[in-house]
């Protein structure tokens, strides 16, 4: 395989003073192909939010920092470069939407503004050319008379009105990756569905690798390559989406997996996954899933399980794994 | 905005309407004879009859009132007893005094208090911000009397840098205008200062918790921008209020300092005023004091919603 266009190696982001800190995300690896849509999918709390902040820098510090790993950008090793070279990559080669559209934008500039800004710091355009960039963007997103709206603050626009300036934002500089965070959580159905869809055409309008975070298994079943399952601060499967949907192998995607209601199905109950997930202060020994995992055995609160090869590409960290594929 | 401005304007006009009416009520208020207490208790009755007469005492109020309405439409408060000369012609020399002083405080509490409140919530738990906490307190809990009389032993006396008193019109002398602003300028604003300091501290970090300071860090703005533009700009939404109050709160403090500082402002004129029952000065003094103050608030509605655009459109 080529060298990826991102590899996180063994990242590890910790809250807290020096002595006391709480792990909330502990040596997780993953990578992205250049022009790749990953899913991460999990609980919330899981460590979703804090893996693409990293990626960014953004982890808020203090009380949050990045204590350990690597995050290779091009060869470049992002989790230790200065502030000044992350300024040349936020927005301009790695962008990020975020989850709540209604308070992601500053309420006191316009939107060409904030548009604008990002196309002057990183690609050096005047005032002129970056209003008209501006304006080219919103027309892209989808936003109906786009001339006028350049002019407008965000309280103005309504919440996918507002998501879409802010993927107006995060792709005027073309970037080569997008993080997109739970960006449809907090919209309602019809408008979901719609920038989902905009996201899909503009990720292969412009050829870049999305990072798509959701724990929604709807919404990744329908749009990515490859989907990672986290599991409190862990990655625990890994795989294609249809090997990950069709198989899976770590006993939490299987719950769920199942705990999707379906309408085809008849299903007297919900079906949830028993149990909660533990908190930070008091993670379990061992294999973080085995308080709640169905088939748990005695060696799953010994150690953490490695992470075995199920098939070619598709991964998952639990010995029930390792033992099935050596008895096959 | 023009729209806003001209409501703003109409909000303002009963509250002049009410002062110019209580101003006029003052001589019904005071408790006893006005005209007795003006021309003292040894004085004879025709002399009591004068000041009645010149006070325009024997006239019904309503009477009055309408002469009192009349004369401010023509921009004539009436003749002070004490100086006897135009009450309008006293406060026009004395209020540019105040408005320097004032100014000048303001000046300092902006340039000082601000850019020490936003570092100190940009280093927060540092010992920036620790001296930055501990200069604040020290300026709201320092008497202003206390630290003016500090300051003239010091540098008036002792050092001999600055004048200890007094003041010169700017026309005259420019610089000796500045020197003698400093030390009263000073004793004013410090208590101000330290109060805006904390403000903006608090609302600063209020700011940088917010989900577009993040987005614009995510965009890869610079820190100058992050903090200079994005973050200022909503700081000073709240913060513009604050000064607006410190205004007033200038303005009052000034008749100390004046005092203090032998300025012939607004303050001491008034304070005279109030002492020798001067009372067509008081009352002058009031009208042009709240005429002030409203025209300040003024500005400061206008300065909040061209900075907070949801104040234009009536969303706050
Ligand atoms: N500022 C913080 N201080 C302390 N702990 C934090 C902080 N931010 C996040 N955490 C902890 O880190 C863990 C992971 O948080 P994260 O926001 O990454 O979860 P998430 O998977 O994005 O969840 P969600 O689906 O709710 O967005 C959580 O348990 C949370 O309590
Ligand atoms: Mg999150």
């Amino acid at each position: 395989m080529a060298e990826p266009l991102l590899r996180v190696e063994d990242l590890r982001v910790v809250f807290g003073p020096p002595g006391r800190e709480q792990v909330a995300v502990d040596g997780l690896s993953l990578t992205l192909g250049p022009g790749e849509v990953l899913g991460i999918v999990g609980e919330s709390g899981c460590g979703k939010t804090l893996t693409a902040l990293s990626i960014l820098r953004l982890i808020p510090n203090p009380p949050g920092r990045i204590a350990g790993g690597q995050i290779l950008f091009r060869g470049q090793d992002l989790a230790h470069a200065s502030e000044k070279a992350m300024n040349r990559i936020r927005g301009k080669e790695i962008s990020m939407i975020f989850q709540e559209p209604m308070t992601a934008l500053n309420p006191v500039f316009k939107i060409g503004e904030q548009i604008g800004e990002t196309l002057r710091v990183h690609d050096g355009l005047t005032r002129a050319q970056a209003r008209s960039g501006a304006l080219q963007m919103l027309e892209r997103v989808g936003i109906s008379n786009p001339a006028q709206r350049l002019g407008q603050y965000p309280h103005e626009l309504s919440g996918g009105m507002r998501q879409r300036v802010m993927i107006a934002i995060a792709l005027a500089c073309r970037p080569q990756i997008l993080i997109a965070d739970e960006p449809t959580t907090a919209l309602d159905v019809t408008i979901q569905a719609q920038i989902l869809l905009l996201l899909r055409e503009l990720q292969s309008e412009l050829g870049m690798a999305v990072v798509l975070i959701t724990h929604d298994l709807g919404v990744v079943a329908q749009v990515v390559d490859r989907v990672a399952v986290m599991y409190a601060g862990r990655i625990v499967e890994e795989g294609s989406a249809a090997a990950v949907f069709e198989r899976p192998s770590h006993p939490y995607t299987r719950l769920l997996l199942e705990s999707i209601p379906t309408l085809d199905q008849q299903q007297d109950r919900l079906q949830t996954i028993p149990g909660m997930v533990p908190s930070l202060s008091n993670l379990p020994a061992g294999c973080r899933f085995h308080p709640r995992c169905p088939d748990v055995r005695p060696a799953c609160r010994e150690a953490a399980p490695a992470s075995f090869e199920v098939a070619p590409g598709h991964r998952a960290a639990c010995i029930a794994v390792n033992n099935y594929r050596h008895a096959n | 905005m023009p729209e806003f401005i001209l409501r703003r304007l109409l909000i303002a006009l009963p509250v002049l309407l009410l002062v110019s009416l209580i101003s006029a009520s003052i001589m019904e208020l005071v408790p006893g004879d006005p005209a007795v207490l003006i021309a003292g208790q040894s004085a004879s009755d025709a002399e009591i009859a004068m000041v009645r007469e010149q006070l325009g005492l024997n006239r019904p109020f309503v009477e009055r009132l309408g002469s009192w309405y009349a004369g401010i439409a023509r921009g004539d408060l009436g003749d002070s007893i004490l100086l006897n000369r135009p009450v309008t012609q006293a406060i026009a020399e004395r209020v540019p005094v105040t408005l320097a002083l004032a100014g000048f405080a303001l000046f300092l509490t902006v340039a000082i208090g601000l850019p020490c409140g936003i570092i100190a919530a940009v280093r927060a738990n540092t010992w920036v911000d620790q001296a930055v906490l501990t200069f604040a307190l020290i300026g709201v809990s320092v008497p202003n009397f206390w630290l003016s009389l500090m300051l003239i032993v010091l540098f008036g006396v002792m050092l001999d840098w600055l004048p200890a008193g007094g003041y010169v019109m700017f026309a005259d002398d420019p610089v000796g205008w500045v020197r003698c602003l400093i030390l009263p300028g000073l004793s004013l604003a410090l208590l101000q200062v330290g109060l805006l300091a904390r403000i903006s501290r608090a609302t600063m970090l209020e700011v940088l918790q917010q989900d577009y300071v993040r987005t614009a860090r995510a965009k890869g703005m610079p820190m100058w921008s992050v903090y200079g533009k994005h973050a200022l700009k909503n700081v000073m939404v709240p913060v513009i209020t604050v000064i607006g109050i410190s205004c007033g709160l200038l303005l009052s403090g000034s008749v100390v300092i004046e005092t203090v500082y032998s300025i012939p402002g607004m303050g001491r004129l008034l304070a005279s005023a109030v002492f020798g029952r001067d009372y067509p000065m008081i009352q002058g003094g009031l009208l042009v004091t709240a005429a002030v103050l409203v025209l300040l608030n003024l500005l400061v509605d206008v300065l909040y919603a061209l900075i907070d655009p949801r104040v234009r459109y009536g969303q706050r």
